[in-house]
């Protein structure tokens, strides 16, 4: 189409057409973008501005919501929370899911790698609410299953979702369990597509396994390396699902996440606006924390 | 779209503007209206908000079928929400519908919601309308009081006609007692006689473990050791915070107890009462009569009911739901209609069928079906004679889950139920307060 | 180029060290890593599934029975004996999540395409900005989009959850980062046989995105087949229901249901999105096969 237009109008240069071709590519998205993200965002900035009621009119009251943050200790405590969790579940996610892939990418036989890669998968496939039931008889301490297999070895109960520290613990394992094979299935991806001619050159230079690792794999590995850690830092920093349906936050506020938290202002306490306005700042910070791995990534993300 | 709703906007949003609608929907000439009813051949297009479970929905669409056999010219829309895990969701989702202009003629609800909608204004008040028709006024006069006026408004206006309720009771299993060699619970057995009932029934190790009493952990679960101690999370008229009140102290302490000092209950976190029970690791726990529909599907037999443990009082904790005609029909009438049928003498019959709520009349209880099983059966309105409802004022979500994020860091034994309940205390009086200061501004 | 590409390959091509070496120490060490993590991730899905066949009560018994300990089919059937139109919910579910995904794998490419391997002006700030949509909690736009929804006609139709499924800011993201991994030189030779931009998109980079477009593909469809959130607030007649809210149904009241029941129903559910992903894999490793050879 671009080629038919530019033959009628032979002034267009190349680098015009290319931008026209650019624009005409992102358009279908924009459009998507602009009416269904961009503009209720705005909206939802409006309302943290606002003591929010959908049937009984709003008042603007200014930064208040903002304000009201600064003296919420409950959002500090979801903070510190969100953060724990972001570390560990980028870090293991990211880390389970390259080791499982190289570890598939390897010589394996045909259908071991095929059924392997499935299984890892398969988890990714179930709608967190399907595996609550499971994952809390696991977990349960009385009455769940890990204990009981501990108990066998005469280890005590670990109080998987009733204590603090191992609630978290309890609920990172389960995110790395559901959502790391997601991890391997891109990372395989990319391995995948890293032609051969590049480590049969290395190989005649003599490079060993370890060095054909980290010299050829990795750097051509980085942009997707990139990819998952921005794609699993975001998700993490906005977890809900894993937590509402295993602890729902608690016991008290000890797995309150602050989307989590969020939601409870929202849907439970109805307070629209200062549930916009820990959206807003929340918001602003995953912005900050993507672009600032955008600019190191410069430092180390290698595009062929 | 800068959605600052003031009540003219939102009449003109519903399609409310015009002065005959204006009345209709407050209520006031409505008396002579509504004694007739509208004719067979009216048409129009009813739209239901409606929550609950497979049964329910087949109940609920036979009773829209009968009322297509008198009015087969209106088309039923029976909208769906599946068992809320909140009602905040539930009733933010109301507001949006009513707020964006979408017409809603008949809103069913818990009695968690029933304080938000009227104080929402989303409900009609029906006094003047039971007053003008005797089919109405008919379905009151059937439904046990206690349920009806659970459901009133704090105005005691009626605006919701009883759709069907719960109460909790222990299940407890028959077998196992009879394995300990225990009798059948007496009806107006004590904590005392509970506590020594779940340690007999505590025993074994590792995959041969049993407890005596699973504890139903959640906000209405766990009432009735409130109530059976005179005593609850809010005052009595649901204005503010009573977790001060030294008896709720004590309460929260036998509860705790059960798992940390007798061991009698399996920690609480992750376990689900209605899984562990059929599957034999609990020998006791508490709830309606909601299980008894898996029970039945399941062929699950080893179950009866028995009233709640007392300590001080007999009184056990009941929910019901309610129908109510929406402030955003245009048709009262025929929506009044409609709940007729909805809440007829036949549905309850079908309730009583499916076993996962109780009927709103005793009648419906009053045969073999009902009866049969369980054995005590007759213990479920029973507990209507000292029976109270689960507190619930318009800011309920918010109540249950300041009560609940504080109880189950007691029970984790994070807090002692000392400072538990003082900060819980603490943060419900505030919202309380809130809440006051949010109803006098409405 | 990438039609020159051998079909005749063997896939074990692709991955490294293939047929060269015999069987090393680090080959059994990984073998055995590999077996003990399939075994741990599939345990709580076993048990899911022999849950599924057998009855309630004998499910949360210690030590669990991991493996069916009987055949109750009939656990199966239930969901259809229940008054939930669970076809009709599997044909709406269907519907969706194939033009969702579908759309998105359209517009994904296309603009992936364009913040890849196009240059024009303002393109790094328009990426970000559309980024920075991932950002938004879901749970406090809901209120401007259900309005939105409200002023479009699209209250309980399905456009509702598939107009703004079309677009994905993370399979934007995706697209790419895979388009950035592509070899400069493919798209220089193109350009020196005159091929215009259009042209090294449909002929050059899209048939080497394969195994990117299947990822993409099976994680768009698995999201939106799973999607409970939306549904939820904009479908709320039985018949335009998603399966996953027909599934809610079944669980009960405050858990209640039978267990047995729901993983059945969602064993079943499961199906399909496991039939996509087994054939976008077969997918990826084709694509895989065939542009093994490109340089």
């Amino acid at each position: 189409m671009s080629i038919k237009q530019a033959g009628r109008l032979p002034e267009i240069s190349p680098k015009q057409r290319e931008a026209f071709v650019g624009y005409l590519f992102i358009l279908p998205t924009y459009i998507g973008f602009i009416i269904f993200i961009l503009y209720p965002l705005i909206e939802s900035m409006r309302i943290s501005f606002q003591e929010f009621s959908l049937l009984r009119g709003s008042t603007y009251v200014g930064f208040d919501n903002y304000v009201q943050m600064f003296a919420d200790p409950r959002l500090r405590i979801s903070y510190v929370n969100t953060v724990t969790f972001t570390l560990f579940a980028v870090f293991f996610n990211a880390g389970v899911g390259l080791i499982l892939a190289v570890m598939l990418n390897r010589r394996l036989p045909v259908l071991m790698r095929n059924l392997y890669r499935s299984i890892f998968f398969f988890p990714v496939l179930i709608a967190h609410t399907y595996i609550a039931v499971i994952w809390r008889f696991l977990y349960a301490q009385d009455t769940g299953v890990i204990n009981y297999y501990l108990g066998v070895f005469g280890v005590d109960a670990i109080p998987w979702l009733s204590n603090a520290h191992w609630a978290m613990a309890a609920i990172i394992i389960l995110d790395v369990w559901k959502n790391t094979g997601f991890a391997m299935l891109v990372f395989l991806a990319g391995l995948q597509s890293i032609p051969n001619e590049y480590y049969e050159a290395a190989q005649l230079d003599g490079a060993n396994e370890r060095q054909l690792f980290f010299r050829v794999t990795i750097p051509l590995l980085s942009p997707t390396i990139f990819f998952i850690l921005v794609i699993f830092m975001i998700g993490a920093l906005q977890v809900f699902d894993t937590i509402i349906v295993l602890t729902a936050g608690g016991p008290g506020d000890a797995t309150r996440s602050v989307v989590l938290y969020i939601y409870e202002i929202a849907f439970r306490t109805f307070n629209m606006g200062y549930a916009a306005a820990v959206s807003m700042t929340l918001f602003a910070i995953i912005l900050a924390l993507t672009a600032l791995q955008f600019w190191i990534s410069r430092r180390w993300v290698h595009y062929e | 779209m800068s959605r600052n709703f003031s009540r003219r906007d939102f009449l003109k949003y519903t399609g409310m503007g015009s002065a005959a609608a204006f009345a209709a929907a407050y209520g006031m000439p409505l008396g002579t209206a509504l004694a007739q009813a509208p004719p067979s051949d009216t048409s129009g297009h009813l739209v239901i908000y409606n929550f609950g479970g497979t049964e329910q929905q087949r109940m609920f669409g036979n009773a829209i079928a009968r009322f297509n056999e008198r009015y087969p010219n209106v088309l039923v829309e029976d909208l769906y929400i599946p068992w809320p895990e909140g009602w905040g969701h539930y009733i933010t989702n109301l507001k949006l519908r009513a707020a964006s202009g979408l017409k809603t003629d008949i809103i069913a609800i818990a009695i968690e919601g029933t304080r938000e909608t009227i104080f929402e204004d989303l409900v009609l008040p029906m006094d003047d309308a039971i007053a003008a028709d005797e089919d109405l006024a008919a379905i009151v006069d059937e439904v046990e009081p206690v349920l009806h006026n659970a459901l009133k408004g704090p105005d005691g206006q009626t605006y919701y006609f009883t759709r069907e309720w719960n109460n909790m009771i222990i299940h407890y299993n028959p077998v196992k007692f009879e394995e300990a060699g225990l009798d059948p619970p007496a009806e107006d057995w004590t904590w005392e006689d509970f506590l020594e009932t779940a340690l007999v029934l505590t025993h074994g190790e590792g995959g041969d473990k049993q407890f005596g009493f699973g504890i139903p952990f959640f906000n209405f679960g766990l009432t009735p050791w409130w109530h059976t101690n005179g005593t609850a999370t809010l005052t009595e008229d649901w204005s503010q915070s009573n977790l001060d009140d030294p008896k709720m102290l004590e309460s929260v302490k036998f509860v705790h107890s059960l798992v940390h000092e007798h061991g009698v209950a399996p920690s609480v976190e992750g376990v689900n009462p209605y899984e562990l029970f059929p599957a034999g690791t609990i020998a006791m726990t508490g709830a309606g009569r909601w299980p008894f529909d898996t029970y039945v599907t399941t062929g699950y037999k080893d179950v009866d009911i028995t009233p709640w443990p007392r300590k001080t009082a007999g009184t056990t904790v009941f929910g019901s739901g309610g129908w109510a005609v929406s402030k955003t029909t245009e048709d009262v009438p025929l929506a009044l209609e409609l709940i007729k049928d909805l809440a007829a003498f036949e549905t309850d019959m079908e309730a009583v069928a499916v076993g996962t709520s109780l009927p709103a009349r005793r009648s419906a209880t009053e045969n073999e079906l009902f009866n049969s099983f369980p054995a005590n059966a007759h213990r479920f309105f029973g507990s209507l004679e000292d029976i109270k409802p689960v507190p619930s004022p318009a800011n309920f979500a918010e109540v249950e889950s300041i009560f609940m994020r504080h109880m189950s860091q007691i029970m984790a034994n994070s807090l002692t139920p000392e400072q538990g309940l003082e900060m819980a205390h603490v943060e419900l009086s505030a919202a309380m307060d809130k809440l006051a200061e949010r109803m006098a501004g409405g | 180029m990438a039609q020159t590409a051998s079909t005749a390959m063997g896939q074990s091509k692709n991955t490294r060290g293939s047929g060269r070496k015999p069987i090393k120490f680090s080959d059994i060490i990984s073998y055995t890593i590999l077996t003990i993590a399939a075994i741990l991730v599939m345990m709580p899905l076993a048990w899911m599934f022999s849950t599924s066949l057998r009855p309630t009560t004998e499910s949360f018994q210690l030590p669990p029975a991991w493996l069916p300990t009987e055949f109750r089919w009939e656990n199966y059937v239930a969901p259809f004996e229940s008054s939930v139109p669970f076809v009709d919910l599997f044909i709406n579910s269907v519907r969706i999540t194939v033009a969702v995904t579908v759309g998105q794998l359209v517009t994904c490419s296309l603009a992936g395409y364009a913040f890849a391997r196009l240059r024009f002006p303002g393109r790094d700030l328009l990426f970000l900005l559309l980024l920075a949509s991932l950002m938004v909690p879901g749970q406090v736009t809901i209120i401007p989009i259900f309005l939105l929804m409200r002023d479009l006609g699209l209250i309980d139709n399905p456009l509702a959850i598939i107009l703004p499924g079309l677009i994905s800011a993370f399979g934007v993201f995706l697209m790419r980062q895979f388009f950035k991994q592509m070899p400069q030189e493919l798209f220089d030779a193109a350009r020196v046989d005159g091929a215009g931009h259009i042209r090294s998109f449909l002929q050059i980079a899209l048939p080497l995105a394969g195994p990117a477009m299947a990822t993409l593909g099976i994680i768009t469809f698995n999201a939106t087949w799973n999607a409970y959130f939306l549904p939820l607030i904009f479908l709320n007649s039985w018949h335009k229901m998603t399966l996953p809210q027909g599934i809610a149904l079944l669980t009960g009241y405050m858990g209640s249901g039978n267990p047995s029941v729901v993983m059945a129903a969602v064993t079943m559910a499961i199906i399909p999105v496991l039939l996509v992903f087994i054939g976008a894999q077969r997918w990826i490793i084709e694509a895989l096969t065939r542009s093994g050879l490109k340089g």
